[in-house]
């Protein structure tokens, strides 16, 4: 085991590298100086124009693209992605502020939206082709085809303008104390919307796995000896359909990160997707670098996750 | 079906040569009783009809159909000019000379509608004819040449998947500016890692097929190879995953543009008419604004679903092929 996981880390080094190349490459495409960026504004503001350039010069700014990579790269390692155009903190700091809002939307989405797939697509296995199997399909195909930030702009319309259930946006409600239960009724609508597309995904690949393993033959020999339905339904089924659902973990998260960019905006969520998006729009190029420099890097570690619990769990995929 | 099937049927080596001999007359004979029979079903028929027999699908297909043909005659279909702004007539609703009212700028929302679709169906086409293109190139050279090639082509599309593509994207359309031909070439150059994989997956499965083995052991070439065996057996996953992929470019297309960064004005696009109609007093102060591009994304994503998944039935393709 320990191998593995070694054998694995290993592989994500060079991917990790290229992220930061390609990283690179697109900032080098933005419009003004990515090492410019990397100078504290304040010093900045003290120089004149010659001590830029002489700095720039020192910095290596003249140099050709793979030096200046380099010089960047230190920098990266070391924990200084750059200062923000805007504000003129550092972007990191920015980023990590955000994080946390960020982290338990898209936490409480994803272990909603895995719950609920995997209820509906064993349901969806255990009755196939019947009339719910049939409809579930419909539903989810539904649910992969609404745009995100058009269900969350109907759910807005409906339960907030409309019914007046819920509270139109933001995160928690102005001028009061928070409380959780007021963060719970903040969060109904952007988390519906962020999980809708993810349930789909979730419900389809278990009933796949589920029929799979309903056709296996160590089911046919447990029903065989006489086990009750439930017990191979329970033990041998689910347990063993679940294995392979462990990838889409890793794999959900580059949507659920872009879902994040849209809800956060629309319901006024102080995120990393809403820094993003504000990024975007006073084209803050070091805060954009550094959410997708920092996204890329979570997806990455959320593979080599994904990959390690496989294993733990199967260990066909430690030895093969 | 026999308990022996003749392809299943080994001679026992032990078996002298006389018996040898004796199966051998056998399997001709077995032979000409398979030519015998009655013509199969070319498997591009057996495909038509799988597909004709999914309901769903045959429903998509039309929507599609129709959505195609008004996106081409938009100029007949849609009543008004969609970029003339009425300005006696702002944020007017729906009546019988402005079917869907009107916007903000006083533009006939019905013939921005019908004139969006033609911007979704494009950009989507094109965008995934764009990495169609790359991810063949990448993806068969991968699974034709093997060895080091493969794996360099192979960790190069591993690591662009690791990039959540979404926030690539966007990133891009800031940098690159707002423009209907940017939009397509920027999804197109993000879009193709799930499409290469599966063609190098695809090759490298089909290679290990007896009938490929046995095409290489009667002395095809390499070529003769690829273009009669290996590429026809390619297209029923590629398709699905073509198919899937025009409705993810299409979505993609609506959340960049409804952010901003997409289609600018005053052309029409699904996305940026729900982006102009948002704002809470527009919410609920005119819905046809952003409901009906809201529900024609929808329905165009919709259709498509359903005509990969039928297209998944008509190739028989197990799993999912799914491009991204």
């Amino acid at each position: 085991m320990t191998q593995y996981i070694t054998r694995r880390i290993l592989i994500s080094i060079p991917l990790l590298f290229g992220i930061s190349i390609i990283t690179f490459i697109i900032i080098n495409m933005a419009p003004g100086d990515p090492l410019t960026a990397l100078l504290d504004p304040e010093d900045q503001i003290s120089l004149s124009v010659r001590d830029i350039e002489a700095m720039r010069r020192e910095l290596g700014l003249d140099r050709p693209g793979p030096v200046r990579y380099v010089i960047w790269l230190k920098e990266a390692l070391t924990g200084n992605l750059g200062f923000s155009y805007q504000t003129k903190r550092p972007v990191v700091e920015m980023v990590l502020d955000k994080l946390p809002v960020s982290l338990t939307l898209m936490g409480v989405a994803l272990a909603l939206a895995s719950s609920i797939g995997v209820m509906f697509g064993v349901i969806s296995a255990l009755k196939q082709y019947s009339v719910i199997d049939y409809s579930l399909s419909v539903i989810s195909f539904f649910m992969i085809s609404i745009p995100q930030f058009f269900f969350a702009l109907s759910g807005m319309l409906v339960f907030a303008v409309w019914l007046g259930w819920l509270p139109v946006f933001g995160m928690w409600t102005a001028g009061e104390d928070p409380e959780l239960l007021d963060l719970a009724r903040h969060a109904i609508l952007p988390i519906s919307a962020l999980m809708l597309q993810d349930i789909a995904v979730y419900m389809r690949y278990t009933r796949a796995s589920m029929l799979d393993t309903l056709s296996a033959e160590y089911v046919l020999t447990a029903r065989a000896k006489g086990l009750s339905e439930a017990l191979v339904l329970w033990k041998h089924v689910f347990r063993n359909a679940l294995v392979p659902l462990v990838t889409i973990l890793g794999l959900s998260l580059p949507a659920l990160i872009g879902g994040a960019l849209i809800i956060e905006t629309i319901f006024s969520w102080p995120g990393v997707g809403a820094l993003a998006y504000d990024a975007l729009r006073q084209r803050d190029y070091p805060v954009q670098m550094a959410v997708l420099l920092m996204g890329a890097t979570a997806v990455l570690a959320a593979n080599l996750l994904a990959d390690v619990a496989y294993a733990w769990v199967d260990p066909r995929v430690r030895h093969a | 079906m026999p308990p022996e099937t003749p392809r299943n049927h080994h001679p026992p080596p032990s078996e002298a040569e006389g018996g040898a001999a004796a199966v051998t007359a056998q399997r001709r004979l077995e032979a000409i009783e398979l030519l015998e029979l009655p013509p199969e079903l070319s498997p591009w028929t057996r495909a038509r009809r799988r597909f004709m027999s999914h309901k769903l699908a045959v429903l998509g297909l039309a929507i599609l159909l129709n959505m195609v043909l008004i996106s081409i005659f938009a100029d007949f279909v849609a009543p008004y000019d969609p970029t003339r702004n009425h300005l006696h007539k702002l944020l007017a609703p729906p009546d019988s000379l402005n079917w869907l009212g009107t916007d903000r700028s006083g533009r006939d929302t019905f013939s921005r509608v019908v004139f969006g679709s033609r911007v979704s169906l494009s950009v989507g086409v094109v965008a995934v004819s764009i990495y169609l293109a790359i991810a063949f190139a990448i993806g068969a050279t991968a699974g034709l040449v093997g060895g080091r090639v493969d794996n360099v082509l192979m960790r190069f599309t591993d690591l662009v998947m690791t990039f959540p593509s979404f926030i690539l994207i966007v990133i891009m359309a800031g940098i690159l500016g707002p423009s209907i031909i940017n939009v397509m070439v920027i999804i197109g150059i993000f879009g193709w890692p799930g499409l290469a994989r599966l063609i190098r997956g695809q090759i490298l499965v089909q290679r290990e097929l007896d009938y490929v083995i046995a095409s290489q052991a009667l002395g095809g070439s390499l070529r003769h190879i690829i273009r009669r065996h290996v590429l026809p057996n390619v297209v029923g996953p590629v398709s699905v995953a073509v198919t899937l992929g025009v409705a993810g470019a299409i979505l993609a297309e609506a959340g960049l543009s409804f952010l901003g960064l997409g289609i600018s004005e005053p052309a029409a696009s699904w996305g940026t008419m729900i982006s102009n109609a948002r704002g809470i007093a527009f919410i609920d102060a005119a819905p046809a604004l952003w409901l009906s591009p809201g529900l024609s994304i929808v329905l165009a994503v919709l259709a498509i679903y359903f005509v990969g998944d039928g297209l998944r039935d008509a190739f028989d393709v197990r799993g999912s092929g799914s491009g991204n």
